[in-house]
């Protein structure tokens, strides 16, 4: 059978040449669209419509940043010291170191600098920093007293009627056995704070304007989200490193990431913390010092026992009163607090600025 | 040129259906559709190019503060951890023994037991262990770190043994962490300081550290058992340096009198490893040595030292590697010698005869060892 062919559908039609007009303007759309398009794609970043991106990250959001407000207080106008000292009490020579007694001292060293209830107003969430930075326990004095941190608990929450006291420190090793070994996690949990451990998602990048090593960085961010104030509570070692680590050197435990590298620059990260956090109050237990072997000890005959619980609205002056009275290291002050001064409103001077009460 | 026939409208090209630009009629259903599609299109376009590079994930995701309000404590079960045998294995029914690496099984017996796994650290990762001290360990040359935590009762002892590579930094580590005054008891190779949570101790290149989380007696005991039996396992000493042999042996100092340095010796860069010796009684008189590959090298070493020393000291007399000064602020007397490949000499003595005296007694010496 002969093949079926298809009807030819306009057999009259006849192909005409392209006439010029119809040339020139195809030729002009299509070379309109080649230097259009050579144009958004060539043409430098910056300019109108352009869009260059050699990188491939032209299209990457802009990264949020998160930001720590001024936690500071403005101390009622009758008080003038910005360091408050409470000296313990002897009986026939010995200091008594009693729970009750330890909150006496946290209440007389406050006191100095107008009371607990002066900066913590009702319903406020409050976060308490202590230092546990170890798998030690208390009694080789490398981190926070866990009678001092359940005593503060009790009157921020009973006194001061916080609605909320946090506890959180980012240790480098394993910080569930941080938080036990060193009686701080059973401590805030005994006297009705919250513990909060860190983990991949607790860190943000934090923006610190003016620090030389910390200006961005992964920061313990969780815990400070809708916090109103924030209390540092540190013990008074000796440091391999940087001399001494006191109130200043306790806000290290925050940051995340590779921060073992600020070991090289000790005295620059460390005054770098003073720029990064300003908190409402620091406190010092002075009644169990680490006089060498610092930060981590591990013998008791590394720690002596102190008299003194100190509150302080200027870490800097008193990291540097503690640093003369209770390490007994005169005035040989180490160079973290000389920076410091130059990179904050904190004055090394204490003199004419200290409450001190025994009891 | 021939014109271009305008098509008719019955004719088709693509389609077997009439174009739609030649229909008179269009159906309400299909003007709405068109109007709707259109206004679409221009919304997604408008919103498309509104966007820009403005992803924000916390505009589309739910809020942070919704998320920890919302989020609840989920106590996760967590399996017993069960060390991994081979199917078929002999042992494969027994108890599974503490798994406690480089330590004596002395440390895992008599009521005590393991708690968690041995951890072991490099100079790279021992700050994880000892954030802000590991500069001190590593200045020493630490090469591992043991972690061993064992508890009987409510006693938990951390034990930390350090492999610092050689006697003389062990012996360096110990020293600086060892509190002043502290006595040093020798027990057969080990050299021991008790504390009241457990004890420091060196065993050749080892240094052991014990803390307990109370003060006990049975834990020093305890701790002394196991070094003994690491010493044990660990043999004889190694070869001990030729400058602790001076000191200990020739000047009869006691292991608690022997220090070494191991950088910024005189707080000069340049200066390392040097070992000192304190007399009995008094606290500022020492005595230093330290050996040079050879002679050239303590020529150098000598002569750099010489050089800094010039800002901080009177020179009183001066042979070619013998030197006398006094400490322009201390009035101390000092001296500054080269032997051979030693250089040694004394510090902090209080009068000139005083340092000549020490002087000699360490001079004889080291003449001795260089000439045999």
């Amino acid at each position: 059978m002969a093949k079926k062919e298809k009807p030819i559908q306009k057999p009259d039609y006849v192909k005409a040449p392209m006439d010029r007009r119809t040339f020139l303007t195809r030729t002009a759309a299509v070379a309109g669209v080649t230097a259009g398009l050579g144009y958004v794609s060539f043409a430098p970043k910056g300019a109108p419509g352009s869009l260059k991106d050699m990188t491939g990250r032209r299209s990457e959001p802009a990264e949020t940043f998160f930001e720590l407000p001024d936690f500071s207080v403005e101390k009622p106008s009758s008080i003038a010291a910005d360091i408050g000292i409470a000296r313990g009490e002897r009986s026939d020579g010995v200091l008594d170191f009693s729970e009750d007694r330890i909150r006496n001292m946290v209440l007389k060293a406050t006191d100095s600098l107008g009371g607990l209830t002066h900066y913590i107003k009702p319903g406020d969430v409050v976060l308490v920093k202590p230092n546990v930075a170890f798998d030690r326990s208390p009694n080789l004095g490398a981190t926070s007293n866990p009678v001092i941190l359940e005593q503060l608990i009790r009157i921020i929450l009973a006194d001061c009627k916080a609605s909320e006291v946090r506890v959180a420190d980012n240790p480098i090793e394993s910080a569930p056995d941080c938080f036990r070994k060193s009686g701080v996690g059973p401590a805030a949990g005994k006297s009705g704070a919250r513990v909060y451990l860190p983990d991949d998602n607790a860190f943000q990048t934090l923006k610190t304007p003016g620090a030389a090593l910390i200006e961005e960085w992964t920061f313990f961010a969780r815990p400070f989200i809708g916090v109103d104030k924030v209390i540092g509570l540190s013990p008074v070692k000796d440091h391999n490193l940087c001399s001494a680590s006191m109130s200043i050197k306790n806000w290290y435990g925050l940051l995340g990431g590779a921060r073992s590298q600020f070991h090289q620059d000790i005295h620059g990260i460390i005054s770098d913390l003073a720029m990064m956090i300003k908190p409402t109050m620091s406190i010092i237990d002075g009644t169990s010092v680490m006089i060498s072997n610092g930060p981590t000890g591990g013998d008791p005959s590394n720690v002596v026992q102190g008299d003194v619980i100190v509150a302080g609205l200027d870490a800097v002056a008193m990291d540097s009163w503690v640093f003369e009275y209770c390490l007994k290291r005169g005035k040989e002050y180490p160079d973290y607090l000389f920076q410091a001064e130059t990179k904050t409103t904190g004055k090394m001077d204490w003199s004419g600025r200290t409450d001190e009460i025994v009891g | 040129m021939a014109k271009k026939k305008k098509k008719s409208k019955g004719q088709k090209i693509f389609n077997d259906r009439p174009r739609k630009i030649f229909r008179h009629y269009i159906g309400t259903s299909e003007f709405i559709f068109s109007a709707a599609f259109t206004i679409f299109v221009v919304v997604m376009g408008v919103w498309f190019f509104a966007q820009k590079t403005n992803y924000d994930p916390g505009e589309r995701d739910i809020s942070y503060e919704l998320m920890l309000a919302e989020s609840v404590v989920d106590n996760l079960w967590e399996p017993p951890f069960v060390y991994w045998r081979e199917p078929g294995s002999e042992v494969a029914e027994a108890a599974m023994g503490p798994e406690i690496g480089i330590y004596p099984d002395v440390a895992v017996s008599d009521g005590w037991t393991q708690v968690g796994r041995l951890k072991e650290f490099t100079s790279k990762t021992v700050y994880e262990k000892v954030d802000g001290q590991e500069g001190q360990y590593n200045s020493f040359g630490m090469q591992f770190m043991y972690f061993l935590t064992i508890t009987k009762g409510e006693i938990e002892v951390n034990i930390e043994l350090y492999d610092m590579g050689e006697f003389e930094n062990s012996l360096g580590v110990y020293s600086a962490q060892r509190t002043d005054g502290s006595s040093v008891e020798q027990i057969g190779s080990a050299f021991v300081t008790r504390t009241a949570v457990g004890g420091l101790a060196i065993v050749n290149q080892f240094y052991f550290k014990f803390s307990a989380n109370i003060e006990d007696p049975s834990i020093t005991a305890h701790a002394l058992k196991v070094i003994q039996a690491f010493a044990d396992e660990q043999g004889e000493a190694g070869a001990v340096p030729a400058v602790f042999g001076i000191l200990n042996d020739g000047l009869g100092f006691g292991f608690e009198q022997i220090g070494y340095q191991k950088s910024d010796v005189f707080q000069y860069d340049f200066a390392k490893e040097f070992w000192f010796g304190n007399p009995v009684g008094d606290s500022k008189l020492k005595y230093f040595l330290h050996e040079e590959p050879g002679e050239s090298a303590a020529s150098s070493l000598f002569g750099q030292i010489m050089e800094e020393h010039e800002f901080e000291y009177d020179i009183i007399s001066q042979e070619e590697s013998d030197v006398m000064m006094k400490h322009d602020f201390l009035k101390t007397f000092n001296t500054m010698n080269k032997l051979g490949s030693f250089v040694y000499g004394v510090e902090g003595a209080k009068t000139q005869d005083e340092a000549e005296a020490a002087l000699n007694k360490l001079k004889s010496l080291i003449s001795e060892r260089t000439s045999q």
